[in-house]
């Protein structure tokens, strides 16, 4: 998670109530039986820019692990648009998956 | 393991033949189990959904239905030429819940909702393990993720799989400023700035590139980078830097950002050890100019003046305080403290009732509050302010009961003392004395601060009498520190007399217990002891310490010391026997303790045994410091030499 704001789906301008709704949608969404590694990850976003403080705290002292997957989710910001799949790339998967049925290969 | 019929018809399906897969299940179709059946049918779903060719006539026949068939592929194309959630779902609403296409829908309606939030993972463990569905999910997922990332991601995490070691900061900084003209500024900046971090050395290989960071981000990347190799002292310098970046703004976030820029920077200075005062001074000043309404900081100043012995700053820091937070309580005490040293004691009286009065007022400034009265008691007691005085110690017994108890009693004693009335005064030192000892000390302690102290011989005997009624008071090693260094002090001032107080304070000194008694503190006493000539207590405090633990060549040597000066025809044979061991055991790795011994062995015998000159002549010794780099072994002999001699 490079960006707690992208995280949460919230603007950096938000404010502590829109960031703290977005939490707990989240959190109704991810809850911890079920997730508990997105529900730690949804947790720590929150901590980070929870509050005025914890927001500036973030600002200044925060840094993120450059992993290559951090790094292209920075560089995907430029464009937020979700690309959804076309169908010929969709009934491609289908068959993919079809074809490992019938391989036997699923687990 | 999957179903084999399950695989069978998969595999047909996969060479498109449709049509024999649909007679296949038809003919196992009452041999198999519900699940599977259900596997299978969810099967034939998504071949249709894939154009699977065959399946066109058959569908009329099997369970899917034409209509869920038609509905289900109209919402995936309307999913997949980007149509809007709202008709996707509209179409995916109109499937029904017992439908082969129930996981389809599942699906779907996830793939939508992780567009709603772009946060949200795919969550498709709602779908049954054993659907063809769930492993289509998985296959979608992990394609997502890929095939959602831009161009430029793309080839980001392509590039990225050519470098060998992963992650690559130096690498991917590289990246980044070759393909910096396709990344928008912002963006360019925020992984610029975190490359750096991992990789500083890129502020100086890239310079040209990044030379539009500007001055705050760059500090900050040193700052970071300094605190990564704890370098302690670099990053506190980085990080003020930064905090002079945020002097150009003032709103609130600024201010905040800079208040924890402080705090980063104090809590690098613990780390790199204590800082000397000059400079937490002029931090502090620094920070309060930058955030004037932190009265923690201000206290932190005010503190450090303080110790500083900054008196000026403290009064016109505390002044200004005073005005900006006059109900904070910390800044009222320190006031009221200050102005009872001052001898303002009437504001000083002012601003404590204003914080007795409110109910902030937490234990510690109660109590430092309640010194301040107690002081500015003695100041009205020793200026003559009888009444005052009597008002101010009935007010305190009013606000603060336990310590009334002792020490008002004391100061009862010494306001009588004072006028004359030493009946009266006994009486209430004998109070006070019921509480505990010490307040007898404490009371001794002020009557000689008056300057006054001249006991009639009369009341000397009584007092005298009621420290041996103390039979379990033995005052503490502090306790008599504190008081014979204020004897000291007045003795060198000449304000006082010993012979006038010594009566009083001897017992005590008599009485010390050597239970826990540090010997360096034991020690301490006696040399204040011998400064003040007291050469016979010198002797018996020395002398009470037997302990093995306290077996001190310096112990042995007061104890001789003070024998020796307060008889000077006393240096018998069993002391040099004592001042031979000292010197036998010393001398090789204790010059100074050597020297000291000779020292005071050279007068001693001059006065004693020898005639002057002698010693120097007979031994070659001169008792200056040029005795120190003797050979020890030279040392040991002349000092036995020495002995003989005298013998």
């Amino acid at each position: 998670m490079f960006d707690p704001y992208q995280f949460l789906g919230v603007d950096a301008n938000a404010d502590d109530q829109t960031i703290r709704q977005a939490y707990l949608q989240l959190l109704r969404q991810f809850p911890p039986a079920q997730n508990q590694h997105k529900f730690q990850q949804i947790r720590q976003a929150y901590e980070l820019i929870k509050d005025q403080e914890s927001r500036a705290s973030t600002r200044l002292f925060h840094v993120c692990e450059m992993t290559p997957e951090a790094i292209a989710e920075v560089l995907d910001m430029q464009h937020p648009e979700t690309q959804r799949i076309d169908l010929e790339m969709f009934q491609s998967i289908i068959k993919s998956v079809i074809r490992q049925i019938a391989s036997n290969q699923t687990s | 393991m999957l179903d084999n019929h399950l695989v069978t018809i998969a595999g047909l399906l996969d060479n498109g033949e449709g049509r024999l897969a649909i007679e296949t299940y038809d003919a196992v179709a009452d041999d198999i189990d519900g699940d599977v059946r259900q596997q299978i049918l969810n099967l034939f779903g998504l071949a249709v959904l894939a154009g699977i060719p065959g399946l066109e006539e058959q569908q009329l026949t099997v369970e899917p239905g034409t209509r869920d068939i038609d509905i289900a592929q109209q919402a995936l194309q309307a999913y997949c030429r980007n149509d809007d959630q709202t008709s996707v779902r509209k179409c995916l609403k109109q499937l029904p819940f017992q439908s082969v296409f129930k996981d389809f829908r599942i699906l779907l309606s996830n793939l939508l909702q992780q567009e709603s939030s772009q946060s949200a993972q795919n969550q498709f463990s709602i779908l049954p393990e054993n659907s063809p569905f769930h492993l289509l999910a998985e296959q979608i997922s992990l394609h997502s993720s890929l095939h959602n990332h831009s161009e430029l991601a793309r080839k980001f995490l392509l590039d990225a799989e050519q470098w060998l070691e992963l992650p690559n900061a130096k690498q991917a900084l590289f990246w980044l400023i070759e393909h910096q003209q396709f990344i928008q500024p912002h963006i360019f900046n925020k992984l610029l700035i975190n490359l750096l971090l991992e990789y500083p050395e890129g502020l100086d290989d890239c310079h040209l590139h990044i030379k539009y960071l500007d001055e705050f981000q760059r500090s900050r990347i040193k700052a970071l980078t300094s605190e990564r190799i704890a370098d302690y002292e670099q990053a506190a310098h980085w990080w003020e830097s930064c905090a002079e970046c945020l002097d150009t703004h003032s709103n609130q976030s600024a201010l905040l950002e800079k208040q924890l820029l402080y705090q980063r920077i104090e809590y690098c200075h613990e780390q790199l050890g204590e800082l000397s005062v000059d400079n937490q001074i002029q931090r502090l000043e620094h920070c309060i100019q930058d955030i004037p309404e932190n009265p923690e900081l201000v206290l932190k100043l005010l503190n450090l003046y303080r110790a500083d012995t900054r008196q000026q700053q403290y009064r016109a820091l505390l002044n200004r305080a005073i005005k900006q937070f006059p109900t904070n309580t910390a800044i009222i005490a320190a006031a009221v403290a200050n102005a009872t040293e001052t001898a303002e004691f009437d504001q000083a009286a002012e601003l404590a009732e204003q914080l007795f009065v409110s109910d902030s007022l937490n234990v510690d400034s109660r109590q430092s509050l309640i010194q301040s009265y107690f002081n500015y008691s003695s100041r009205l007691i020793l200026r003559g302010q009888r009444y005052a005085a009597e008002t101010l110690l009935a007010r305190i017994e009013q606000l603060e009961r336990p310590a009334a108890s002792g020490l008002v009693p004391v100061y009862k004693a010494l306001l009588n003392y004072v006028s004359g009335d030493d009946v009266a005064a006994e009486r209430f030192v004998e109070q006070a004395c019921q509480q505990s000892g010490s307040y007898l000390l404490s009371y001794l302690r002020m009557a000689i601060e008056t300057g006054r102290l001249g006991f009639k011989s009369k009341y000397s005997k009584k007092y005298l009498k009621l420290i041996q009624s103390l039979t379990t008071y033995q005052p503490t090693v502090q306790e008599l520190f504190d008081l014979l260094a204020m004897v000291k002090n007045h003795v060198d001032a000449e304000t006082i007399q010993l012979s006038q107080v010594w009566p009083m304070i001897s017992p005590f000194v008599n009485r010390i217990s050597d239970d826990g008694l540090q010997l360096e503190q034991l020690l301490k006493c006696c040399e204040i002891l011998k400064e003040l000539e007291l050469y016979e207590d010198v002797y018996q405090l020395a002398g009470s310490a037997n302990r093995a633990d306290l077996d001190s060549e310096w112990l042995q040597f007061y104890r001789v010391y003070g024998q020796t000066q307060a008889n000077p025809a006393r240096l018998n044979a069993e002391d040099t026997v004592v001042l031979e061991q000292i010197l036998d055991q010393h001398a090789e790795y204790n010059p100074d303790v050597c020297s000291e011994i000779i020292e005071f062995l050279n007068s001693n015998l001059n006065t004693s045994a020898m005639l002057p000159g002698q010693w120097q002549q007979s031994t070659g010794i001169s008792g200056s410091e040029h005795d120190v780099d003797m050979n020890p072994d030279d040392l040991l002999n002349t000092v036995k030499q020495l002995f003989k001699f005298k013998s």
